[in-house]
């Protein structure tokens, strides 16, 4: 009884035998990923349209929306990413796909930034860029009806407004 | 069964009678517990009436800067009365100008830490103890407390004071436990005076990855769907314990109602969770006796619950699929049988490594009798998790308070008595094999239904509760509301109650037993060190509330 | 004569190359039993300490007392090793006293291990050589009493005298004595508890870094080569007889890497004991194989 409590621990030869080796020689062997996996994300630049609802709602403001005179820019800087997917779920368009990339370390830091810059088109009164052009398809492929005020800046749509309803009162 | 529904009832009245002859007044709110507004010259009588007579545990203190709402310093005295399930908190108010609370640490001791961490970042003095810098780095400056709301959270002091020299040490050897140290896996500083090879004294020098954690959640750049994912972060073993505790916290101050089915999905989560972190535990007690078979092994057996959370959730660890209101991801059946599968691998697995891992004689010497924690010093402190439970204690989380899917399960809660290293290791061990149990049934019982509510406002101005029994021990946060986020947000996790037993497991034990002890509490440094709760509307009566307690109890 | 020279010097040559093999394929036998692939070829140990070679050396306060005390070891591990009979009495296992200068060398040895961690003032060597020396009054003590029944039995002071000598109950147990004593001052778990590394940090290992490490680590693997050659010469040397030379140098080797084998897997399979528990269950097993000796010796069985 003592003896076979004694050699107990040798039982653990027969564990081992039975799992077998269950390493694998990364990098020379991919690890297992399963298919459900986060990664980085990866940006449709032929869908996005500049909304700016992913920069709002990424908690550590990996994605941030600058907005400039002529252009509104996306910067996905994927050092701070926690790869949540959050941006994925809220964009309008679909153009964030979380894809299953992580072996993202690099020499160059510039690698780990990914820009997307939006050309913002004028408006037709005072010319003042105010919304990229893909937008303004979406919103119109939403609201057939905004087509009538779409082209304007809204300064210019209020300025108008203004007008109207003064004229209106006179 | 019915008598005890009525004895309860007959107990909380009785308590709350007693309770009005201290307090100016006493409110039942549904989901957080009973609200006992003090004066601050009254609060020693009622902690030590709440600690000692009414035999409960000291859960949390959050401490608050309120002078932007009612001009005053606050401070929430969370007990816990585990028969009850019942939340008791003690409010208590004080001067903006000179803020000053009389000390209950003497009363309980588990409530010294907190006082040293409310006076560091606070400010707030607590009379008839010393109070010393216990938080913040050396270099930081004097009387700039930076949980106050006239700090801004992204502030950096200018000119960092020179270090100070450290504090007098008593004479002898002294052997340095970290801050790195090949078996502390996080930084953390423990100082060992000993005699020979016996340990003689011991000193926690901690918070050295304090990250201000509160305070940031509390900053514009916080949203309540942020914060879960900022509370994940705060443990790298068990994290979604603090993301479920955040938005529990949120959930019930604001009476959001989440679906079942996101209710069982969290559960499974959770115990998914634990098994993990137990697993990990079990590796890494092994390595520290010397047997790196067993860490081999036990880790290799973890690998598939690693997998498994990958499939469930998209990450190996912060998973980042919980939000206040519900759940991102739903499982179907595949899924549900791939954790079928990976139960039955484990559940094999395991117990045949746990039978050869107990028969190997050094670990079995070496965890009998060694960092024993009797049971009165464990009630005293207040210790939560696998350490009480080793200790004597009947204290679990998801029986006492019970939570998410919690209440429609049957399990054990595995106890043992003798207080050692041992008992820990078998608390553990059983615990592993109760989560399968749990999963199982959570699996078969899961409904269909949505995984989001429908409709997710927060009042401003409300306090909260959320308590997850982690693998450690109970994880509690205590939220009030804000505009958009919490205005504060108060984590305690388990290490932080445990930490303190320590001294009283390693005085006169020998050196080499030193960091099975110290792991034995499976202590979680980064959790520890970050960093509350409120007014409320008053709700219905006492008597009504109480019987939905019972009722809740009485699931379970 | 111009034989035994050359085979003098082949076999030394081989046994200063071979420890760290031995290492190797223990490493690749550890790796099997924890179920993963491990280090990528035999020869890692080797090339671990080429690297290690290839490091800057780091002269600390004590570096000097430290370096010169680990030559020290490296030289006398050396000695040691030349003692040795590998299945060939080689010029100097010939000697009349080899065996009795051999012992000598290896407790010198083992006491050199303890200067060469007294060397650096680190609290954590320090408590390692407290146990290194509390292990040692027990080790030491009884591979002591083995030896001179060792010698009693074989009835002479050399490595020859093995040859004759024919196994009986009484040679069994003093083998199974000096085993053991192999076994314990090779540090293996159990009994590493001198730089158990969760505790100590490494502990008599701590201030080493460099050709330094380099040099410690490598006597210490000879040391391991010269303990468990020891082994099985007194397993092999008197069953010999008149075999063929090579065969014997063979049988040797075999039997050293099997001794290397059952050493790395018993300690693959225990887990680390205490400073307390280690002399004291150490104390009496070995008291109890002395009492068995002495007690076969009087019955002449």
């Amino acid at each position: 009884m003592s003896l076979k409590k004694l050699l107990k621990p040798f039982k653990l030869l027969s564990i081992a035998k039975k799992a077998g080796v269950v390493t694998v020689l990364y990098p020379y062997q991919k690890p297992l990923i399963t298919s459900e996996f986060r990664g980085k994300i990866v940006i449709d630049a032929s869908k996005c349209m500049g909304c700016g609802a992913c920069a709002n709602v990424c908690p550590p403001n990996a994605l941030s929306i600058t907005e400039t005179e002529e252009s509104v820019i996306l910067n996905y800087f994927v050092g701070r990413c926690i790869f949540c997917g959050m941006c994925a779920d809220v964009c309008p368009v679909g153009a964030i796909r979380v894809s299953n990339e992580f072996e993202l370390a690099t020499t160059n830091i510039d690698n780990l930034n990914t820009v997307l810059v939006h050309k913002l088109k004028g408006c037709v009164d005072c010319g003042k860029p105010f919304i990229t052009s893909r937008m303004l398809e979406n919103v119109l492929k939403k609201v057939p009806f905004a087509e009538k005020y779409i082209n304007e800046c809204p300064d210019c749509r209020r300025k108008r407004f203004i007008n109207i309803v003064s004229a209106r009162k006179r | 069964m019915a008598d005890s529904v009525e004895e309860t009832k007959r107990n909380l009245e009785e308590m709350v009678n007693v309770l009005k002859k201290y307090a100016d007044n006493i409110e039942f709110v549904e989901r957080v517990g009973l609200i006992v507004r003090v004066k601050k010259e009254r609060l020693r009588e009622v902690s030590r009436f709440v600690h000692d007579i009414l035999d409960s545990y000291f859960r949390t203190m959050a401490a608050v800067d309120e002078r932007p709402i009612n001009n005053t310093f606050a401070a929430y005295y969370v007990f816990g009365k585990d028969e009850m399930g019942l939340n008791i908190i003690i409010e208590t108010h004080t001067d903006p100008l000179d803020p000053e609370i009389p000390s209950i640490s003497d009363l309980v001791p588990a409530a010294d830490w907190y006082e040293l961490e409310a006076w560091d970042l606070l400010g707030i003095k607590f009379t008839g103890r010393r109070l010393y810098r216990f938080i913040l780095p050396d270099e930081w400056p004097e009387g700039l407390y930076p949980l106050r709301k006239d700090v801004d959270y992204n502030l950096r002091p200018v000119k960092p004071l020179a270090r100070k020299a450290s504090k007098q040490a008593p004479a002898g050897p002294r052997i340095p436990f970290g801050p790195y140290h090949p078996a502390l896996h996080e930084p953390e500083y423990f100082e060992l005076f000993v005699e020979g090879e016996k340990v003689v004294d011991v000193r926690y020098n901690g918070f050295h990855v304090h990250r201000g954690i509160e305070k940031l959640a509390e900053s514009p750049r916080f949203t309540y769907q942020k914060v879960p994912f900022l509370a994940e972060r705060i443990c790298g073993i068990c994290g979604f314990v603090h993301s479920v505790s955040y938005t529990m916290s949120v959930e019930r101050a604001a009476k959001i109602d989440v679906p079942e089915r996101a209710e069982y999905i969290r559960s499974i989560i959770l115990e998914v969770e634990r098994l993990h972190s137990h697993l990990l535990w079990i590796g890494v007690a092994c390595h520290l006796l010397g047997y790196d078979a067993g860490f081999m092994h036990s880790w290799r057996i973890r690998e598939k619950v690693m997998v498994l959370s990958e499939l469930l959730t998209g990450s190996r660890k912060t998973y980042g699929i919980n939000l206040v209101g519900g759940v991102r991801k739903d499982i179907n059946k595949d899924k549900i049988q791939a954790i079928m599968n990976t139960l039955k691998y484990i559940k094999e697995e395991f117990s045949k490594l746990v039978e050869v891992i107990a028969h190997v004689p050094q670990i079995v010497k070496r965890a009998t009798g060694t960092g024993i924690l009797p049971r009165d010093d464990a009630r005293k402190l207040s210790v939560v998790g696998p350490v009480a439970r080793g200790s004597g204690l009947n204290r679990d989380v998801r029986k006492d308070y019970p939570y998410a899917a919690y209440p429609y399960v049957s399990f054990k809660v595995p106890v043992y008595s003798e207080g050692d290293n041992l008992a820990r290791l078998f608390v553990r061990i059983d615990e592993v094999f109760e989560s399968i149990n749990i999963l199982e049934q959570l699996l078969d019982k899961i409904p269909q239904g949505p995984i989001f509510a429908e409709k997710i406002e927060v009042p401003e101005g409300v306090i909260g509760i959320g308590n997850v029994e982690a693998p450690r021990g109970e994880a509690i946060h205590v939220t009030i509301t804000g505009k958009g986020r919490p205005y504060r947000w108060r984590v305690r996790a388990p290490t932080y109650q445990n930490i303190p037993a320590l001294k009283i497991m390693l005085k006169d034990a020998p050196l080499a037993d030193a960091p099975l002890t110290i792991a034995s509490i499976d202590p979680c440094f980064s959790c520890t060190d970050r960093l509350l709760v409120i007014d409320l509307k008053t709700g219905k009566a006492v008597k009504k509330t109480m019987e939905e307690i019972i009722k809740k109890k009485k699931v379970n | 004569m111009w034989l035994d020279i050359s085979l003098t010097i082949i076999l030394l040559l081989i046994m200063l190359i071979l420890p760290p093999v031995l290492d190797g394929i223990e490493r690749k036998i550890r790796a099997k039993i924890h179920s993963r692939i491990g280090p990528p070829s035999i020869m890692q140990t080797w090339y671990d300490i080429r690297k290690l070679f290839a490091k800057e050396l780091v002269v600390t306060d004590t570096g000097y007392i430290m370096f010169f005390i680990a030559i020290t070891l490296f030289s006398m591990t050396i000695l040691a090793l030349f003692l040795l009979p590998t299945g060939f009495m080689n010029i100097f296992s010939r000697d009349n006293i080899s065996l009795l200068l051999f012992s000598i060398f290896i407790l010198a040895i083992q006491l050199i291990w303890m200067l060469l961690s007294v060397a650096p003032s680190n609290p954590y060597s320090t408590i390692g050589v407290f146990r290194e020396a509390l292990l040692g009054m027990v080790n030491e003590l009884f591979f002591m009493l083995g030896l001179f029944a060792l010698l009693v039995y074989v009835n002479g002071l050399s490595f020859t005298h093995l040859i004759s000598t024919s196994y009986s109950i009484t040679y069994v147990l003093i083998l199974l004595l000096l085993a053991s004593y192999a076994y314990v001052s090779s540090g293996r778990i159990p009994f590493d508890i001198a730089e158990a590394e969760p505790e100590l940090a490494s502990g008599i290992l701590i201030e080493f870094s460099g050709p330094l490490l380099g040099m410690v680590l490598y006597s210490n693997l000879v040391k391991r080569a010269i303990l468990y050659g020891f082994v099985a010469n007194l397993i092999i040397l008197p069953l010999l007889g008149e075999l063929n030379l090579l065969l014997k140098i063979l049988l040797f080797f075999i039997s050293l890497l099997i001794i290397w084998i059952i050493y790395s897997v018993t300690s693959i399979i225990f887990a680390r004991t205490r400073v307390d528990l280690a002399p004291k269950t150490l104390f009496f097993f070995y008291l109890l194989v002395t009492i068995l000796i002495t007690i076969t010796w009087l019955l002449r069985v």
